[in-house]
């Protein structure tokens, strides 16, 4: 029976099928720990205020954003690398290299894994904990995350929606598959110390960019478009994410078919 | 039948194989001998398809190695020098993994790992090296692939383990087999070896059986001093000496005498089985 050399539905399955389960063995407890920060949060917030004595006490919406913001981005970034890193190595690349499924097949599944599935389990694990928490402990929190969603969405108001979207979308700044695709091709880019490298140039880009931007602005006459950046500037920040997140996994999709170990 | 045609391949200006051709037939266990350095392991990284040559074509049975099609990655294996220990026991990793080969024998896994007096009950992450290997090893011959390719495989095991994986390899290689093994332990695998291919820096300097070998040269085990040897060395047990078989006679092949021989006298031993 003729099966395609570039994707076959039942090889696929078997395929993701072991990768999946491979990277939940890697995986699970990291990313039940980044779900659960929540609670850890609460807990130290709640023995500070017993050790003081203070009995009015609880946790901030600003300060659970901020904690939001840097969990996920730095679980976003690094998920990616922990369970892929190891294309580059050696003596695990050529195992993953070596596997009888075709190269289209290994990086579709990647994708699922590494942008999709982890990401999505973990945004459940944390948005559930946090909830679980305002629904337990209402004394000592303010609403939670998943509330002001849903607030929002029953307003209607796309403004409000888009405002309270930005708290899962990191405080205003990064998409979460910008940032798990930024962390795969940093995974494959990168021989040694994936992690921190992956972190500096994603932070050194940003820099740039802003400084690129600042130099524009500064040099070009804008006139009228000013008032069109300054009305869709979320939007089009969102793009040019959407546009570094293609380009990054499509430098993955050839990396990763052309890589010799 | 894998066909190697004039490859070439380097790391960024060192050229470490050069016009290589060569053909590896079915049913041949070949051994790759060399010095450190020669490219044995790069040879056998082209032609499982980590690496793709620099110029020169490899095919095996119609397929090029690099583009790792699945048709292609189903029909054989490659055992690395270096292998990873994965955090899973092992009879669970050859549960997972030999789902992808078409030909892999569970029960022959678990014979094997008896064989080698391995616990597949262990996690690899626990074992020693030599037990890693040994792992490794079984499921390798355990996946009945058409091309088998080892990189020192013996390395890391100990003595009882060597005469274990002569035994398996020639009890559980199929007759249409291809099966390459790296080494610089020729006195593990000499008795399974057959062809012996010795590379040196960019040529192939020998590529034939024992029997061609030894209708060639002479290795002689007697005390008797042969003026016209091309190698003669002192063993623990007498002495061997090597030179150009005149009369026809036959003799067992010694292959670190041979090595040595025609690391010695390389464009003679080339014309020689030239002829």
């Amino acid at each position: 029976m003729y099966r395609s050399q570039t994707f076959d539905w039942k090889r696929f399955c078997r395929y993701f099928s072991f990768d999946f389960q491979n990277a939940f063995r890697r995986h699970w407890l990291i990313t039940l720990l980044a779900g659960l920060v929540p609670m850890f949060h609460f807990t130290v917030i709640g023995l500070l205020a017993i050790l003081s004595g203070s009995e009015q006490w609880n946790t901030h919406l600003s300060v659970n954003d901020m904690i939001l913001a840097a969990v996920s981005v730095s679980y976003f970034l690094m998920t990616p690398i922990l369970l892929y890193g190891k294309i580059t190595d050696r003596a695990e690349g050529a195992v993953w290299q070596m596997l009888p499924a075709s190269h289209c097949e290994k990086y579709v599944s990647t994708i699922l894994n590494s942008i999709v599935l982890f990401p999505l389990a973990f945004t459940a694990v944390y948005l559930g904990t946090d909830w679980l928490i305002t629904v337990l402990f209402p004394a000592h929190t303010e609403s939670s995350i998943i509330s002001r969603i849903g607030m929002a969405l029953i307003r209607c108001e796309s403004t409000e929606r888009a405002n309270t979207l930005e708290v899962l979308v990191m405080s205003k700044f990064f998409l979460p598959y910008m940032v798990s695709s930024a962390g795969l091709c940093g995974a494959v880019l990168f021989k040694r110390n994936k992690g921190s490298r992956t972190f500096l140039t994603a932070i050194l880009s940003f820099v740039v960019l802003i400084v690129i931007i600042a130099v524009i602005a500064a040099k070009v006459e804008m006139g009228s478009a000013v008032e069109f950046l300054d009305r869709n500037l979320q939007c089009l920040w969102y793009c040019f994410q959407t546009a570094a997140a293609v380009c990054c996994l499509i430098y993955v999709y050839f990396k990763t078919r052309k890589i010799q170990l | 039948m894998v066909k190697i045609d004039n490859i070439s391949f380097s790391y960024g200006s060192k050229t470490v194989l050069n016009n290589i051709t060569m053909t590896l037939e079915e049913g041949r266990i070949y051994g790759l001998l060399g010095e450190n350095g020669v490219g044995k392991t790069t040879l056998l990284t082209l032609l499982c398809g980590l690496k793709k040559a620099k110029s020169g074509t490899i095919d095996i049975d119609g397929h090029n190695p690099y583009k790792r099609e699945p048709s292609f990655l189903e029909n054989q294996f490659y055992l690395s020098d270096e292998v990873p220990a994965m955090q899973m026991k092992a009879t669970d990793y050859a549960r997972t993994y030999g789902k992808f080969w078409k030909n892999f024998d569970p029960g022959k896994f678990t014979a094997l790992m008896e064989i080698f007096e391995n616990d597949h009950q262990q996690r690899m992450d626990q074992m020693s090296f030599g037990q890693l290997k040994k792992t490794y090893i079984s499921f390798a011959l355990a996946c009945s692939c058409k091309y088998i390719y080892m990189d020192e495989p013996t390395n890391g095991l100990d003595i009882p383990s060597k005469a274990q994986f002569r035994k398996a390899v020639t009890k559980y290689t199929a007759e249409d087999s291809v099966i390459l093994i790296s080494t610089h332990q020729v006195r593990d695998l000499e008795n399974i070896i057959d062809p012996i291919i010795i590379l040196d820096r960019q040529d192939v300097l020998l590529n034939a059986s024992t029997e061609e070998i030894s209708r060639k040269l002479f290795f002689d085990y007697s005390n008797e001093r042969y003026e016209g040897a091309l190698y003669s060395e002192i063993t623990p047990g007498g002495s061997i000496q090597v030179y150009p078989n005149l009369t026809g006679e036959e003799s067992k092949v010694n292959i670190e005498a041979l090595f040595n021989t025609v690391h010695q006298h390389k464009d003679l031993i080339k014309g020689m089985m030239k002829k």
